[in-house]
């Protein structure tokens, strides 16, 4: 049963025991699926909405790197973390996932991760949805004075919904764990 | 127009007009078998541009192929039912992609794609240098691979077991399962970086060595003297501490075992063995008043003064069912803190480690 408003969570990994593992990490805070098989990953996809894919590197037959390049080609909207027992290479670069675990992880290093990668997640629509309101409040201050866009009420609330996000965007930035990234964010910003 | 891309296909016929007969642009040349492929491969004076092949063609298997096949040709492997053992193996061997067909809603079209992919952006062949450090790279790649996959998977029932039922062996075996997977990574870094990396920080002696002690023996550890908080990686000198007190508590002796010591350096035992820890101030008129020794000492049977340089090295055991891993691993630690380490007879009779140029905080 999947509760309302809860994030959905699609496992992948070969060993059963290990994704059902995963599963059990999760569960209290995600709805999860377990997928055995690159292959039978990409058939639930196709399926199903879900918000984040925790995929094996290795598997036999399809492999996690050829399930996360038809992600990236149909271009879905999620976010995907990759599980190895292979240290990371240089070639990670060009992987299109927005984490990388190497095997063994915990518990808690899961749960971290999987919360870190909704976190960036949030913090891309906060910073999309604010470019746009941004751009739009360019050009309503170089089409009227001040004391013109004072007076329209749709424009203050531009304004105070701005100040929302700004506050949204540098709290999301403080709630990462890792300060270097946190920082970073907050440059950004 | 130039001519098409050239493709190899070895396996069966069936599969390979399927490839064909995909959306692939490439031509492709179908060979049942691995010898017949790699006589065409002999013979022909166009090499293909990749190579499809299934893991047990009749009479020889793909691994053979590869040793014959050119490494500037990506190769990959389709074997028809494979697992991770053939996926680990190909791609120890080169193959540039894996992909099982029987796996895929639509295998032949797969490979066509795949094969176009590789002939489009040919991958850098990890085997073209085949220098030192490529070799280590690979050769780790390998062994983290197919030590850190069964340290999840038993990591994994460790974790599911626990929701069915409660003992305290599951969490001696889930700290068992820890402390070899910290041993993997340590070893791996060794073999990565030639020597051991360490990021020095301030550690408290005393409580390594309380963590480092074995929960399940009947040893006893007598700490004679405040330990203090020394310059060292906690990791590591967890490790140091751990082997040394395997050592003595594992391979010490009761008294009783003495008559053996010219066969066996480092005698088995364990039971009524009492390992003592200490401080050793530098001598009064020494260079090196910043720094302090540390000795570990049992009243074991001891190390035969003949086999003590011996017993640092890789491979050396004093028992049928030692490793000889472990006090080789305890020197390269020294090594990598720069201190030293040397063996002795301890007070009691025993063997007495005395670690020295530790930086006292």
């Amino acid at each position: 049963m999947t509760d309302e408003g809860r994030k959905t969570v699609l496992i992948v990994d070969d060993e059963e025991m290990v994704a059902e593992s995963y599963e059990l990490y999760l569960q209290d805070e995600y709805d999860t699926i377990v997928e055995l098989s690159g292959g039978a990953a990409l058939m639930e996809l196709d399926q199903r909405e879900v918000d984040l894919v925790l995929i094996d590197r290795r598997m036999p037959g399809m492999s996690g790197d050829v399930v996360i390049d038809h992600i990236d080609k149909w271009e879905m909207d999620f976010q995907v973390i990759m599980l190895t027992a292979v240290d990371p290479d240089i070639d990670i670069i060009d992987m299109p996932c927005d984490g990388y675990l190497t095997k063994p992880v915990s518990e808690d290093e899961l749960a971290d991760a999987v919360e870190r990668a909704f976190l960036i997640d949030h913090y891309e629509d906060l910073i999309a949805e604010y470019n746009q309101l941004s751009e739009k409040y360019e050009v309503l201050t170089s089409q009227f004075s001040a004391r013109e866009l004072d007076t329209k009420k749709r424009f203050t609330d531009l304004e105070a919904r701005m100040e929302e996000m700004e506050a949204d965007i540098a709290d999301t930035a403080d709630r990462f764990s890792d300060s270097k990234l946190s920082d970073a964010f907050r440059q950004l910003h | 127009m130039g001519s098409r891309d050239l493709s190899l296909y070895i396996g069966p016929i069936e599969m390979g007009s399927q490839i064909e007969a995909s959306e692939g642009t490439t031509e492709l040349v179908v060979r049942e078998t691995t010898t017949a492929g790699v006589r065409y491969l002999d013979d022909t004076e166009r090499s293909p541009d990749c190579i499809v092949t299934d893991h047990d063609p009749p009479e020889r298997d793909c691994f053979e192929l590869l040793d014959a096949v050119s490494p500037e040709i990506p190769v990959v492997l389709a074997p028809n039912g494979g697992n991770s053992s053939v996926a680990t193996r190909g791609l120890r061997a080169g193959v540039a992609t894996y992909l099982d067909p029987t796996t895929l809603d639509d295998g032949p079209a797969a490979l066509a794609a795949a094969v176009d992919r590789l002939v489009d952006e040919p991958p850098q062949q990890a085997h073209e240098a085949g220098s030192g450090d490529e070799r280590i790279e690979r050769f780790t790649n390998i062994v983290s691979h197919e030590l850190r996959s069964p340290i999840q998977t038993a990591k994994s029932g460790i974790d599911l077991a626990k929701t069915q039922c409660e003992s305290r062996y599951l969490d001696n075996v889930e700290e068992t399962i820890d402390q070899m997977d910290e041993l993997i990574d340590n070893l791996l870094d060794d073999i990565k970086h030639g020597e051991t990396t360490v990021e020095i920080e301030a550690v408290d002696l005393a409580v390594v060595v309380e963590e480092a002690w074995p929960e399940q023996t009947t040893a006893t550890l007598s700490v004679e003297s405040e330990l203090p908080t020394i310059e060292a990686e906690h990791t590591r000198l967890r490790q140091l501490l751990d082997n040394l007190f395997r050592n003595s508590v594992e391979h010490g002796s009761t008294s009783s075992q003495r008559e053996n010591r010219a066969d066996d350096s480092i005698q088995h035992g364990g039971d009524g063995i009492t390992v003592r820890v200490g401080r050793i101030d530098p001598p009064e008129r020494s260079d090196h008043t910043d720094s302090i020794g540390l000795y570990i000492g049992d009243d074991g049977s001891g190390i035969d003064p003949d086999h003590r340089e011996e017993v640092f090295e890789y491979g050396y055991s004093g028992s049928t069912d030692g490793t000889g891993f472990g006090l080789a691993i305890v020197d390269e630690i020294v090594d990598a803190f720069d201190w030293e380490i040397d063996v002795t007879e301890s007070p009691n009779g025993g063997a007495r480690f005395e670690l020295q140029n530790i930086k006292e905080i």
